[in-house]
């Protein structure tokens, strides 16, 4: 009994240390005041949201708002967009061929294969940022948004692929064997039954490849050259010794929102499925 | 289609791993007919029936049904429909979609697929139900949509895998009639692998005993029951007890052989000679109290198992064998004591065959 | 492969082949090439030829500033001193590269045998210190049998111009051998690698240095020979150490995570009746989800020099000073620990929650301990999920980079991907950075290779706890 409570409170404490620091980032985002803070209270403000529509003038009037480059942010978090649009397809087309040929192909290079493909999931990200801009720079192609899609899709890869194959394998290979014996040709198979059968799988493979892609720091700091995402745009925000500016919080209050209302949407209709 | 005959030309397969599952084999089943093969579990019977199906390509010898060579078809072009021993049924499409699957691969269109699917539901009394998806069934039901499934693309052959394992006891009765009459009313050639030799002795017209991935005997349920080949077909198919010993003399279609229990006279169907290596097998519904009996020993009751309309005595020999009689529960069945007593078995109801493999007991089974 | 076309036919075949093609060489394994081959290539500039270039070069340009000098002296006297600064000054900045009159010469125009300092003057001397390992003394006049010659300030200024004409021409020909040589020679050779284990010089006095001696982590940085002592100067190997430091940090957070994450994976997956266990485990997946530099982000509110975690402490009047915590390199290792850990629950979690509660009844049953019910029953059980979780948030701690990066903003020592980083884009020599990233890259993989062999997990075990 008691073993259980101290397990208890055990788990509330850790929940707490979890929640703490974002409950924080959440309040500090809606006060007035410059770098970030919860005991410097400057009264309510929401500026630091209205800085991505608020008019020019207004912008150039706050000292805070006024170093900050709104239409580069913008633009960064454009390129952002159009990496996942490559990436988060390329990855799943990826995943989805070495998950059928870790799971089907009965070989003795399937244990190498193995290695090889999830090897870049066992490398620090910063190597893989760093090898695709040497091996594309050998090619001739300058750092930018295709080498980080080139250095993002080496890792992100890995996610499809771990999904599709516990899935995969989850599939008795007699459905795909009973639907050819009954006379269908091999790609109707595949897209008859083995496609319908990964789809759920295909479509949270494709929500976590796009949130890696949108986050990542690490790879795509060192791919990127002169380009700019959004994940290392506000890296950089965040680079200034004064401390950084209070819009990163009012951010990351709205990927919290966003992050709760979507998680806990999907625990009750999965529930409500289940039930 | 009507059914149409297989036959297997000096079929043999060895996997790429080295290991040859089914040696060399003929076999030759005829159309319309519903043909058993009886083996315990890695005696290579699914192997045949994936090499028949086409999911594997014999490593040597022909495959023939009807008159056509199957060699370098496809499972999909090849007129045979697997039904798998767990199913396979396609778990996102309703119960007729799964039925009409192969016509949808031929082309047909969605009207006829549709009619044709609902006329295989009527065959087999699953009407109702055509919409529902295959988790939403029971067992029996589920089982006869696969039939359904592997009738609707006309094959001249249907192979079975084991498809009742699953099912409790009851309804693997119940399916088992069902099976034969759809096959009766259908013609087309059954092909039934099993492990359960009761399966194999109700529904089949033929069956083949395979071990060790050869066949043993082919023959019709009751040949294969009274008149077995070879010692492993005795001891699988039905209990059987078995004495091993020499041959000590033959006279026209009798043998004598004499064992550590003693000299017992059996059925020399094997054409044995004197001085070969032998195995006497008696069954133990053969085996009875008393002295009126060709063979004769004296054994004591060591347990007694109730089944219900028999009951299984195991006897011990006074020279230390396991004897297993059967009797019908008839209230006169004798308990446990220690008084040795007479048993004996007719010369007519023992077989003696040369000596082989034996199939494994449940102990064996166990022991592993 | 018969059974795969089999089942897929020759076209999907094809395409998968294509693409797992495409993933593994293109974007995995030739990268990785490219890298090695950087690594392996010398840097241009340290070749031989690249000194008797720039000799040259020096030569040459002292030529014409002393020619310009002496023509600017007998025009307008008091207006020489100033010569033009090459452009050819590599690494040098150009304030030094100015030739500054010297202060002694400053209005004695007429001294005809003194000129101004001239720093390609200078540096126009046949012994010329060779690029080498540490320690090594090579000069080019001893190397390569010149004799040496040098520009002498108190030479009459036209020997100079003679003397800088005669090393020009012998710097020429020297270069144009050298270059010949050079392109016979290997390009490739280790020594990006080996600046891994360059000591530098660590100047202290011999207070400072005493004190440091004294310290523990140097004694130990000593033992391992990542820091000595030679001729009472102090090395220290800041490569290896910044290495040894990082994975270090990563082993004792992976540690650290791996206590504070297996009560919570069991809190949830078997210590909580299923129905409730799903808001824990919403409460385990928000964190998990949100925007990692946001989890750090989120600790800078909390450890900034006048926000909550000083403002407290000041106004417990346990400190008087602001404490800076952004200095201490705990802070990172907290931050890494905080945005990482969870990568250690999940898979502990999948693994422990697919274990028949029945068996932990069962194990009850016949009177085990709760420490034994864990020894025996459920952490064998998880154990595929434990090693998954370890190799993961050790990959991730140990190859921080943005953690580091936001948090430390500069003001404490190195982690090592940051070292990469600046030895790639922030140093004279990239291909030193590459052979960095190379190295780390083998180092990691020999870790996880070797925990992986002592827990006998197998790779295929991913799969399995994703």
């Amino acid at each position: 009994m008691t073993s259980s409570r101290i397990l208890s409170v055990y788990t509330w404490a850790f929940l707490a240390f979890m929640f703490a620091p974002l409950i924080l980032m959440m309040l500090s985002s809606v006060n007035n005041a410059s770098p970030p803070s919860v005991t410097n209270w400057g009264g309510l403000t929401s500026k630091w949201y209205a800085f991505f529509w608020m008019p020019e003038d207004d912008l150039r009037a706050d000292p805070t708002l006024r170093l900050l480059d709104r239409d580069r942010f913008v633009s960064c978090f454009g390129n952002s967009l159009t990496i996942s649009v490559v990436v988060v397809p390329l990855s799943l087309l990826l995943g989805l061929a070495g998950a059928v040929l870790l799971t089907r192909w009965r070989s003795r290079a399937n244990g190498l294969l193995w290695w090889v493909l999830l090897s870049p999931m066992l490398a620090p990200g910063v190597i893989l940022g760093l090898s695709a801009l040497v091996f594309w720079g050998r090619l001739g192609v300058n750092a930018g948004l295709f080498t980080i899609m080139m250095a993002q899709v080496t890792f992100i890869a890995g996610y499809p692929l771990l999904i599709l194959m516990a899935r995969l394998q989850r599939q008795p290979v007699e459905l795909e064997e009973a639907a050819l014996d009954l006379g269908a040709s091999p790609f109707r198979v595949f897209r008859r039954i083995t496609l319908p059968f990964l789809l759920p799988a295909l479509g949270s493979a494709a929500v976590i490849a796009l949130l890696a892609s949108m986050e990542n720091y690490n790879t795509t700091m060192f791919a990127k050259g002169g380009a700019c995402t959004f994940a290392t745009e506000i890296g950089a925000m965040g680079r200034n010794p004064n401390g950084h500016p209070p819009v990163i919080n009012a951010v990351g209050t709205v990927i919290i929102v966003l992050t709760v209302v979507a998680a806990v949407a999907h625990s009750v209709f999965s529930r409500r499925e289940a039930g | 289609m009507r059914g149409q005959a297989i036959t297997l030309d000096g079929v043999e397969v060895t996997y790429p791993n080295g290991f040859t599952a089914v040696h060399q084999t003929d076999l030759k089943v005829e159309a319309g007919e519903f043909f058993s093969i009886l083996g315990p579990s890695g005696c290579g019977k699914t192997t045949i029936l994936r090499a028949v199906s086409g999911f594997v390509e014999p490593s040597r010898g022909r495959i023939l049904i009807g008159d056509e060579d199957q060699a370098h078809k496809g499972p999909n072009i090849r007129p045979t429909a697997l039904i798998f021993q767990n199913l396979a049924l396609f778990p996102l499409m309703s119960v007729w979609e799964n039925v009409a699957f192969g016509l949808e691969a031929r082309g047909v269109s969605k009207r006829k697929r549709k009619a044709r699917a609902e006329e295989l539901l009527d065959l087999v009394a699953l009407g109702d139900q055509a919409d529902k998806k295959p988790t939403e069934l029971s067992g029996g039901q589920r089982q006869r949509v696969a039939i359904a499934r592997a009738l609707a693309v006309d094959p001249a052959v249907l192979l079975l895998d084991e498809p009742l394992s699953a099912l409790d006891l009851k309804l693997r009765q119940h399916m088992r009639a069902e099976l034969r009459s759809i096959q009766r009313k259908t013609g087309v050639t059954f092909i039934y692998i099993t492990h359960d030799q009761g399966e194999a002795l109700t529904m089949s017209d033929r069956i083949a005993v395979m071990n060790e991935g050869r066949i043993e005997q082919v023959g019709t349920g009751d040949e294969v029951y009274s008149a077995p080949k070879t010692a492993f077909a005795a001891s699988f198919v039905g209990e059987a007890n078995a004495f091993a010993g020499r041959v000590t003399a033959v006279e026209n279609d009798m043998a004598c052989i004499e064992t550590p229990e003693g000299k017992f006279l059996g059925r020399n169907s094997a054409s044995m000679k004197v001085g070969d290596a032998a195995v006497l097998f008696v069954r133990p519904e053969a085996v009875g109290f008393g002295t009126a009996f060709g063979n004769r020993l004296s054994a004591r009751l060591v347990r007694r198992d109730l089944e219900g309309s028999f009951v299984n005595l195991l006897m011990r020999s006074d020279a230390g064998a396991e004897v297993a009689v059967q009797m019908p529960n008839v209230g006169t069945t004798p308990g446990v004591e220690d008084d040795a007593r007479p048993i004996g078995f007719a010369c007519g109801s023992a077989i003696i065959l040369p000596e082989g493999p034996l199939a494994r007991t449940g102990r064996e089974v166990a022991a592993e | 492969m018969k059974g795969l076309l089999r089942g897929y036919g020759a076209g999907l075949v094809s395409v998968f082949f294509g693409s797992v093609l495409l993933w593994g060489l293109v974007l995995i394994i030739l990268p990785q090439l490219a890298m090695l081959e950087r690594a392996l290539t010398k840097p241009k500039r340290q070749l031989d030829s690249s000194i008797a270039a720039q000799l040259e070069r020096d030569a040459a340009n002292c030529v014409t500033i002393l020619a310009q000098y002496t023509t600017s002296r007998d025009d307008a006297p008091d207006n020489g001193g100033m010569a033009v600064p090459s452009a050819s000054n590599m690494a040098v900045p150009s304030a030094s590269g100015m030739a500054v009159p010297s202060a002694s010469n400053m209005g004695v125009p007429n001294a005809a045998e003194t000129r101004p300092f001239i720093l390609q003057c200078d540096r126009t001397t046949t012994a010329k210190r060779m690029v080498r390992a540490a320690g090594q003394e090579v000069w080019l006049n001893e190397l390569y049998n010149l004799p040496l010659l040098a520009v002498e300030q108190s030479d009459p200024v036209e020997a100079q111009i003679d003397t800088a004409r005669k090393i020009e021409a012998q710097a020429r020909t020297l270069y144009g051998s050298l270059l010949e040589a050079e392109a016979n020679a290997p390009r490739y050779g280790a020594g990006n690698f080996a600046a891994l284990t360059q000591p530098i010089l660590i100047p202290l006095t011999d207070a400072a240095k005493a004190e440091e001696a004294a310290k523990l982590s140097n004694m130990l940085m000593g033992v391992v020979g990542l820091r000595f002592e030679q001729e009472g100067e102090v090395y220290v190997r800041i490569g290896l150490l910044t290495l040894t430091r990082t994975l270090l940090f990563g082993v004792a957070a992976t540690a650290l995570a791996l206590l504070v994450c297996y009560p919570i994976a069991f809190k949830v997956a078997l210590a909580t009746p299923p129905e409730r266990a799903v808001w824990l485990f919403l409460g385990l997946i928000i964190p998990y989800a949100i925007v990692e530099l946001m989890r750090i982000y989120a600790w800078t509110s909390i450890i900034d020099n006048r926000v909550l975690l000083n403002e407290a402490l000041l106004w417990l009047g346990a400190i008087s000073e602001p404490i800076q915590f952004k200095r201490s390199a705990l802070t990172v290792f907290v931050v890494i620990v905080y945005t990482y850990v969870l990568f250690m629950v999940f898979p502990i979690y999948n693994t422990m929650s697919t274990l028949d509660r029945n068996q932990i009844e069962a194990a009850r049953d016949l009177g085990a301990s709760t420490w034994r019910l864990h020894w025996r029953v459920i952490i064998p059980h998880a154990k595929p999920g434990i090693a998954v979780g370890c190799i993961a948030t050790f990959m991730l701690a140990a190859g921080a980079f943005s953690v580091p990066r936001i948090i430390s903003r500069g003001l404490q020592a190195e982690w090592f991907s940051q070292t990469i980083y600046n030895k790639f884009f922030e140093s004279e020599n990239s291909n030193i950075g590459a052979a960095y990233s190379f190295a780390y890259t083998l180092v990691c993989f020999l870790i996880v290779a070797a925990f992986m062999w002592i827990v006998r997990t197998r790779l295929k075990d991913f799969a399995r706890v994703q």
